[in-house]
């Protein structure tokens, strides 16, 4: 099979697995829409292979292929900062929701710790 | 427990003793109860950071207030919670005493005399008569650590790496919501903060045991690769910026 009809089953695929989480709720609209832009960019290519093979040749690469894996590697290693950002807040979230709550367990047993005093000894009616 | 100390703001009239735990039912009971004859009427609060064990249990029969953590987030997040609970509850210093029985209670009246003179008091293993045995890459990661945060905070410091520590009221306010929780953030980096936003840091030396439960971590392999991690922290405190509305927290620079 030609490179350029491996290119487009797998723009294909990458297309309809998105789609496929984005229906079982699986993936964030914001993630959605990387990977279909990733997907749809791939078509592209495939659908205009002739400008893919001008614009390599314009940066100097010798086989087109390397221009599509090459920004490949690119896209994919940006994404990939985009997710260890998006951890780290995650992160600094669950650390903040875990302190509130804590503390709000903490609050309500001393609550109710008092609650049992006033009640055993009959300082609050 | 009131008068007895003082910080530049006023005499220190309700300390909170806070005692970051995870895993050290076996510990955390004496260390609680040790605070308790040294610190007598003190409120001792066991941040408890997702034990799996009796910690909780332990230290609640000893009779210190349990904040525990639904997750393990680390000693600094622990930290935060106690932090938060100290500026909630209106207490003007925080001293921070591990879990694992390391750091001597008698010694917590040391730290807060020390805040007479700075906001942060920092007990140190070195510089008191007693040697605190340790490796030497370790001791070298943390020689390079204090002498980069002391550039940062303006002061010489020694022992940047020691939990064994006091806060007082403006500090308490910054770290209640901005207590940094990566590794080494509970003790190099939130050294680092205080001094960006001009809190004044001080160190004292303190007569330490060696730890009692938990690994020291002397293997070589993780000696080294803590050295590495130290040394790249080091270089991201002098870049990076402190968090949004953590200069406002802490007010004008005296």
């Amino acid at each position: 099979m030609s490179i350029l009809g491996s290119f487009g089953i797998v723009a294909v695929l990458l297309m309809l697995i998105t789609l496929e989480l984005v229906r079982l709720r699986r993936l964030k609209e914001r993630y959605a829409v990387i990977w279909v832009g990733f997907a749809v960019l791939l078509l592209l290519g495939v659908v205009f292979p002739d400008t893919v093979a001008t614009v390599s040749r314009r940066l100097g690469f010798d086989v087109p292929a390397n221009l599509v894996i090459s920004g490949g590697i690119i896209v994919l290693a940006l994404v990939a900062i985009q997710l260890s950002v998006d951890i780290t807040r995650m992160r600094d979230k669950i650390d903040h929701i875990t302190t509130r709550l804590a503390l709000v367990e903490l609050e309500s047993t001393e609550r109710s710790a008092a609650k049992h005093i006033d009640t055993d000894g009959d300082v609050d009616p | 427990m009131t008068g007895i100390f003082s910080t530049m703001s006023g005499p220190i009239t309700n300390p909170l003793i806070v005692i970051p735990a995870l895993d050290e039912a076996e510990t955390v009971g004496e260390v609680v109860a040790a605070v308790q004859v040294a610190m007598p009427g003190c409120t001792v609060l066991v941040v408890d950071d997702g034990s799996t064990d009796d910690t909780v249990a332990a230290a609640t029969q000893v009779g210190a207030l349990v904040a525990s953590h639904a997750v393990n987030l680390g000693v600094g997040a622990a930290m935060r919670t106690g932090f938060h609970y100290a500026f909630r509850n209106g207490h003007d210093a925080v001293v921070q005493v591990d879990g694992d029985g390391q750091h001597p209670a008698d010694q917590i009246g040391i730290l807060l005399e020390g805040l007479e003179s700075s906001e942060i008091v920092v007990g140190s293993r070195f510089g008191s008569d007693h040697d605190y045995p340790i490796g030497f890459v370790r001791r070298l990661a943390i020689r390079i650590l204090s002498r980069a945060v002391s550039i940062h905070c303006k002061t010489r410091l020694t022992d940047v790496t020691s939990g064994f520590r006091a806060a007082g009221p403006r500090a308490i306010r910054l770290f209640a919501s901005h207590y940094p929780t990566e590794y080494l953030g509970d003790t190099v980096e939130s050294l680092v903060l205080a001094g960006k936003v001009g809190l004044s840091v001080g160190e004292l030396p303190v007569a330490m045991e060696p730890r009692q439960s938990g690994r020291p971590s002397q293997a070589p392999l993780a000696a080294t690769m803590h050295l590495a991690r130290a040394t790249f922290i080091t270089l991201q405190s002098f870049i990076r910026r402190p968090p949004q509305g953590s200069q406002a927290l802490v007010g004008p620079t005296r």
